[in-house]
């Protein structure tokens, strides 16, 4: 088995979130490997445009959906930009799955708090309809998701966050845009803000949160002047990788190898880890 | 030499103390006769201070990594012209800058002095002969004569007076020169050469290079903001190199031509890239060809501040008219 | 462990026999430079080899290497790995090199296992060689190695007056002499003692005493420190002591493609490099150069450390002789030492 060699697979569709992302569903071609797949939570995967480049993103299908592997992916970069220029049919390469995952094991029987900014919300999605699938439901508490970006046409999964998620049981949405638009009569403000006014209660809570530096900066101090504790609340680290296995060197935050010890850490393991991410 | 390092640390120190903010010199290195470049942002740190036949480095490019602050530098001769170069660039505020010269009798090749020295011998002074260096150790004496022991750019060398600088420390230095030299031996000798043997020669040195970029990295012609190697060329390709990071022959080739290119004019050959090399390609043929050749172009031909290449006249020869 | 002697004079013809099986790499020299190279003949071999300025790891991580090809035309995808490697004797490595090949077994063996590397690792013999002289930067028994000892060797050769004395470390290695016991004779007494004198003669030739007790816990302490900001501003910021480095492993991967065919190679980085980090957002990490060089430093005397428990740095000196600049691993290893509290 070599780890650096990609496995064949094929765009199946892809769906536009906002002006500047999209959802590519993604199917093996080989049907006993794309059988066997099996990822957690939080986990990552290298998608190939041969002749391009590989990028390091993170799965955001629930490992409950085995139809298809999903990337929510914003033109960036080259990679990127290739990838946004394919259709359906188009050929790509698949490796992983990498990293550690959120700690659905630790978060049995408890609440959880999703925090998210932009596509942000992408590696935390996967967590949420993991939770939300049937066979999972009754194992783990509420769910309160707050999720923010700059505008309306910014906000990723809008089927779910504004149709799915609401209906489904024990599962509560709050969004809001950044500023006032014509046609949208919801919250308007920050994510940290709205995170302030909201009140979440730190009891029995896990919180996961994604999104911009700044959003996440100034929501952890919401969230600690609510009296959350850093080792309930879990973040992903992203940083430029091209192995994804923990040897080219590249993505290390202090020991740490952010494509095999993460992408998921808690706010007490990043404390004490340099703060070079 | 170490008179002259007494001279030096106290200008430095006074000139920390009048409001210069890094002083840019030279200090002992860790090794037997090895210096290292150093930077003094407090009076007392002039103590430090050497100047002595091992401070090969040219330190101007140090300059571009202070260009809002109040600099000061010690400058051979082969390292002034260098300033002038980055000053009509706009990368350097002159008004800033308080270039200390220092005559130069003449620096010596590290390697050729180690094979002579014991491993234990510790440098203790270096005195000026004229002719040779007495290098002064707790193993003894040793000399080395100048026409075998200084480096190659130090033998051909005009220039080992600074001009245009705003202090000058020191006495003025013989001429170094070896008049028996030919500067462009090695170019010649290149030039001579038939082609497959041309081809072989460059294959084999190029073929060793492993792209480090320490060469570029020392030059200051280097200078500029995002280089052209590490820029993607635009358009349809989707992101590829001009030149990539892997080692292979045709891409070391365009990398150390291009680069020659990209500074011909500009270079003022002090050598340092043939010096940092640590597979040791003999760069400054590269440079001292083109060098060669725009003497010969334009020779006569008023010349910008920045080189005969960065002015233009119609006069200027044209072999397609 | 078996030992055994070689006669001089028995050795280049040892060496050419091994041609017959084997690619042979050993140390050339080019414009008094030493490289490890396959050799066609014997005769371009270096004996008694001292420092090569690119050290071994080449062969095993090779500055470029392709790893796979592919092609994807009439929308169809081939995938083809590019997984190659003769078989091969890699002569004359000096004990430093052979501990950097431990180290990078530990990066790259560890699963999942790196097939490229690890080929190259099964289907090379090695045949190391004592030092015979210490270099003035060389300070490798600060990590416990010793010039004369041969471990991460299959064979081990250590020249005594006209014989070596060859220490056969591995069953590959006791294979290798048995296919070639001609050349061989069976140990004699005092050439033993002679290798042991030899290595109290060269642990005087050190020129600086190097001690690395409690690196990694020091460091841990220091990352604010401003030494590292001072040590940054004569770096040049190039890639020299990454390179030259038996143990630094930094890679990226690229493509080239010309219509439908392409391929994907992975070639030497240093992260020392301005892009090293960079986000395709723009953000970077280590945006300063004394961010990236502590990094580095920090990479390689403790980092290492804390995840493999292997020191990442094996004393070897390349990077004190050649940087351009007199950035000294040993002066960091001291002032650090003195720092940390």
């Amino acid at each position: 088995m070599n780890p650096l060699l990609p496995k064949p697979a094929t765009i199946v569709d892809i769906i536009r979130e906002t002006g500047d992302v999209k959802t590519f569903r993604v199917v093996l071609d080989d049907p006993e490997e794309m059988a066997a797949w099996s990822h957690k939570p939080g986990q990552t995967a290298m998608v190939s445009v041969f002749g391009v480049g590989e990028a390091m993103f993170c799965l955001a299908s629930s490992p409950t959906c085995r139809d298809w592997l999903e990337f929510s992916i914003r033109r960036a970069g080259k990679v990127t930009s290739a990838l946004h220029q394919m259709e359906p049919e188009a050929k790509i390469g698949v490796r992983g799955p990498y990293g550690n995952h959120f700690p659905y094991e630790a978060m049995r029987g408890k609440n959880l708090l999703v925090i998210g900014g932009g596509i942000g919300l992408a590696p935390l999605r996967p967590l949420v309809n993991f939770i939300l699938a049937p066979e999972n439901r009754q194992h783990y508490g509420n769910i309160e998701v707050i999720y923010g970006a700059r505008s309306y046409g910014d906000l990723c999964y809008k089927e779910e966050v504004f149709r799915v998620w609401p209906q489904a049981p024990g599962v509560s949405v709050f969004t809001t845009i950044d500023a006032p638009e014509e046609g949208w009569s919801g919250h308007v403000g920050f994510v940290p803000a709205y995170v302030e006014e909201l009140k979440p209660s730190p009891e029995n809570q896990f919180v996961v949160i994604c999104g911009p530096p700044v959003m996440i900066r100034f929501t952890l101090k919401a969230l600690g002047e609510l009296g959350f504790e850093e080792k309930q609340i879990y973040t992903t680290l992203e940083m430029r990788m091209k192995c994804g296995i923990g040897k080219c060197g590249r993505c290390n935050v202090g020991a740490r190898f952010v494509c095999r010890d993460g992408p998921v850490f808690s706010m007490a393991e990043l404390k004490e880890l340099p703060p070079e991410y | 030499m170490r008179e002259m390092a007494g001279i030096l640390q106290q200008e430095a120190a006074r000139l920390l103390e009048e409001g210069v903010e890094v002083f840019i010199g030279y200090a002992a290195g860790s090794g037997q006769a090895l210096a290292r470049p150093f930077f003094a942002t407090r009076p007392e740190e002039a103590a430090n201070l050497v100047f002595n036949p091992f401070c090969v480095h040219n330190l101007v490019k140090y300059l571009l990594r202070y260009p809002d602050r109040k600099t000061a530098v010690v400058v051979k001769g082969c390292d002034g012209g260098a300033v002038n170069r980055l000053v009509e660039e706009r990368h350097l505020d002159r008004a800033k800058i308080t270039l200390v010269g220092i005559p130069c009798s003449g620096m010596l090749e590290r390697e050729r002095v180690l094979a002579e020295l014991p491993p234990a011998a510790k440098v203790e002074a270096v005195e000026d002969r004229g002719s040779a260096y007495a290098v002064y150790t707790t193993r003894g004496e040793y000399l080395f004569e100048k026409k075998e022991h200084l480096m190659a750019k130090c033998l051909a060398c005009v220039r080992n007076n600074p001009t245009g600088v705003d202090l000058l420390l020191g006495k003025e230095a013989m001429p170094v020169a070896d008049p028996e030299r030919d500067p462009l031996e090695g170019v010649r000798k290149i030039e001579a050469l038939p082609a497959a043997e041309k081809a072989a020669f460059w294959d084999r040195v190029f073929g060793r290079c492993i792209r480090c970029y320490a060469c570029r990295e020392v030059c200051p012609a280097c200078s500029c903001i995002e280089c052209a190697f590490e820029q993607a060329v635009p358009g349809w390709q989707q992101g590829a190199m001009w030149v990539e990071k892997a080692k292979n022959l045709p891409d070391s080739y365009h990398y150390h031509l291009i680069r020659a290119f990209h500074v011909a004019g500009r270079c003022t050959s002090c050598a340092e890239c043939e010096r940092v090399c640590p597979v040791r390609v003999p760069l400054m043929l590269l440079n001292q060809k083109l060098a060669k050749e725009i003497e010969a172009l334009f020779r006569g031909a008023p010349a910008g501040a920045c080189g005969p290449l960065c002015a233009y006249s119609p006069e200027d020869p044209d072999q397609f008219s | 462990m078996d030992s055994k002697l070689l006669r001089r004079e028995k050795l280049l013809p040892f060496l050419d026999r091994l041609r017959e099986g084997f690619l042979l790499v050993a140390p050339v020299e080019e414009d008094a430079l030493l490289f490890y190279r396959p050799v066609e003949s014997v005769a371009e071999i270096r004996l008694n080899p001292g420092r090569s300025v690119v050290p071994p790891k080449e062969w095993f991580f090779p500055q470029a290497e392709s790893l796979y090809r592919y092609n994807t035309e009439s929308g169809r995808l081939v995938l083809e790995e590019t997984l190659a490697a003769a078989p091969a004797v890699l002569f004359g490595i000096h004990p430093c090199d052979l501990r950097s090949f431990a180290v990078l077994d530990a990066v790259f063996l560890q699963e999942p296992v790196d097939r490229y590397y690890a080929l190259r690792r099964e289907r090379t013999v090695i045949i190391g060689i004592s030092c015979s002289a210490v270099c003035p930067e060389c300070f490798c028994t600060a990590y416990g190695i010793s010039p004369v000892e041969g471990t991460g060797a299959d064979i081990h050769l250590s020249e005594v007056g006209a014989v070596y004395m060859v220490e056969v470390l591995t069953r590959r290695g006791k294979e290798l002499v048995a296919r070639c016991q001609e050349f061989f004779e069976d140990n004699v007494a005092g050439v033993a003692e002679a290798k042991e004198a030899r290595k109290e003669t060269l642990s005087g030739q050190f020129t600086v005493q190097v001690t690395v007790d409690g690196l990694p816990a020091r460091l841990g302490h220091l990352f604010d420190h401003p030494y590292w900001e001072e040590l940054s501003r004569r770096c040049l910021g190039c890639g020299i002591c990454t390179y030259v480095c038996p143990t630094c492993h930094c890679f990226d991967i690229t493509d080239v493609c010309r219509g439908f065919e392409g391929k994907r190679f992975r070639c030497w980085d240093a992260c020392l490099f301005r892009d090293y980090t960079l986000h395709t957002s723009g953000h970077n990490p280590r945006h300063a150069l004394y961010q990236r060089l502590r990094n580095r430093f920090f990479h390689k005397l403790k980092y290492n450390h804390d995840r493999y428990a292997i020191e990442g740095c094996v004393g070897c000196g390349r990077c004190v002789a050649l940087c351009p600049v007199n950035i000294d691993i040993r002066e960091v290893i001291a002032t650090v030492r003195g720092l940390g509290e």
